[in-house]
């Protein structure tokens, strides 16, 4: 239902929605002069900034001082570096050692663990070798053995040899 | 690093990655520099506040970026990697200087918490006669931490949102808010200080 079709012309209520209406445009007209006058004034804060905080200029000497900085960082990055070498190579140092004599200890033990071994072999298999080779047939595996050995330590000491180039493996 | 050009045309930042994907770190630090320095240096002075701190953070930071380019990943891009190195060392400048201050005088952290209330009042109570660009700057110097380093970063970079989003590490829609926050609270300010009209006031300032 409408209440304004109702009511005649001049009627207190539809004087009040008139002067409302009025009221509402003269708002209106308002919020855009204010709208308006804000901008205005933005822009005259926004120009007024702009000329105010200027970017601060790079002092004149930033690059030498920037140089000598990276120089100063390098001659300190070197002594550093230097140090931590220095500290790997001595740990590594002391890792090889540990090795080697724990490689020598093996060596001389496996060797003696070796020697007694075939010692034992040929004492076992003296009986055999009698029966086969004869009574002399028990230097044969000594003889083998000590060319072996002659033969790898030629190889090891003078590996330039011509003998030891001659050697199979 | 032995020669640093003096600036050029100015190298992408693309050129100086491709550089750095080759191996040739001076070439790249050298370029870096040209494209950088500038920039680095105002954004320490915007977070530290002191030209002369902010020239030694600056160029510490490069130092760091120095060191550190090697192991530059491209994870992220060239200038958000330098300027969280720059932001880094301008956060270890800042402690040390809060911590200079509470070992000297115990009672300095809680004045420091007042010191900002009292710049914006004295920024408030400014003769209005004098210049009005020194008294622009003493509003902008008073407004919260956040907000003076949008405005002035915003200002110093010729208004690009995503310069001042990318130095300070924030998404551009907190630049923005912050950027629209102190111009009204400057605004506010300027008004207390009763100058008469206003926008004439500014338009003078400018």
């Amino acid at each position: 239902m409408n209440d304004r079709t109702e009511r005649p012309a001049g009627h207190p209520a539809e004087r009040t929605l008139d002067r409302g209406m009025d009221r509402g445009m003269d708002r209106g007209m308002d919020r855009g002069v204010d709208r308006a006058l804000d901008r205005a004034l933005d822009r005259a804060l926004d120009r007024a900034l702009a000329a105010g905080l200027v970017a601060p200029a790079l002092p004149a000497d930033f690059r030498r001082r920037l140089q000598g900085a990276l120089a100063h960082a390098e001659r300190q990055d070197i002594a550093a570096l230097r140090d931590a070498l220095e500290h790997d190579y001595a740990a590594q140092l002391a890792q090889l050692r540990g090795g080697y004599v724990r490689l020598r200890q093996r060596t001389l033990g496996t060797l003696i663990g070796l020697a007694f071994a075939t010692g034992l072999a040929v004492m076992l298999a003296l009986p055999w070798i009698t029966v086969h080779w004869g009574p002399n047939g028990v230097f044969a595996l000594p003889i083998l053995g000590t060319t072996v050995g002659l033969a790898l330590s030629l190889r090891a000491w003078w590996p330039g040899s011509r003998f030891a180039r001659q050697l199979p493996w | 690093m032995q020669h640093v050009q003096p600036s050029g045309e100015g190298p992408r930042d693309d050129d100086i990655v491709e550089m750095l994907r080759d191996g040739a770190h001076v070439r790249a630090f050298e370029r870096l520099v040209e494209r950088y320095e500038r920039k680095v240096f105002r954004l320490c002075c915007a977070l530290l506040r002191d030209p002369d701190q902010a020239r030694d953070a600056a160029q510490e930071s490069l130092v760091r970026v120095w060191r550190a380019l090697p192991r530059y990943d491209r994870r992220a891009t060239l200038s958000t990697w330098i300027y969280t190195i720059t932001r880094n060392r301008c956060l270890t400048a800042l402690g040390q200087r809060r911590q200079l201050d509470s070992i000297s005088d115990p009672a300095v952290a809680q004045a420091a918490e007042t010191a900002q209330a009292q710049q914006a009042q004295q920024a408030q109570q400014a003769d209005p006669d004098c210049d009005p660009l020194q008294l622009l700057r003493e509003l902008v110097d008073a407004l919260p931490e956040r907000y003076r380093q949008s405005i002035i970063l915003f200002y110093y970079e010729e208004r690009s949102v995503s310069e001042v989003a990318g130095m300070l590490g924030l998404p551009e829609g907190t630049v923005k808010t912050n950027l629209h926050r102190a111009r009204a609270m400057l605004l506010e300010r300027v008004r207390g200080l009763g100058l008469g009209d206003l926008q004439l006031w500014l338009e003078n300032a400018a």
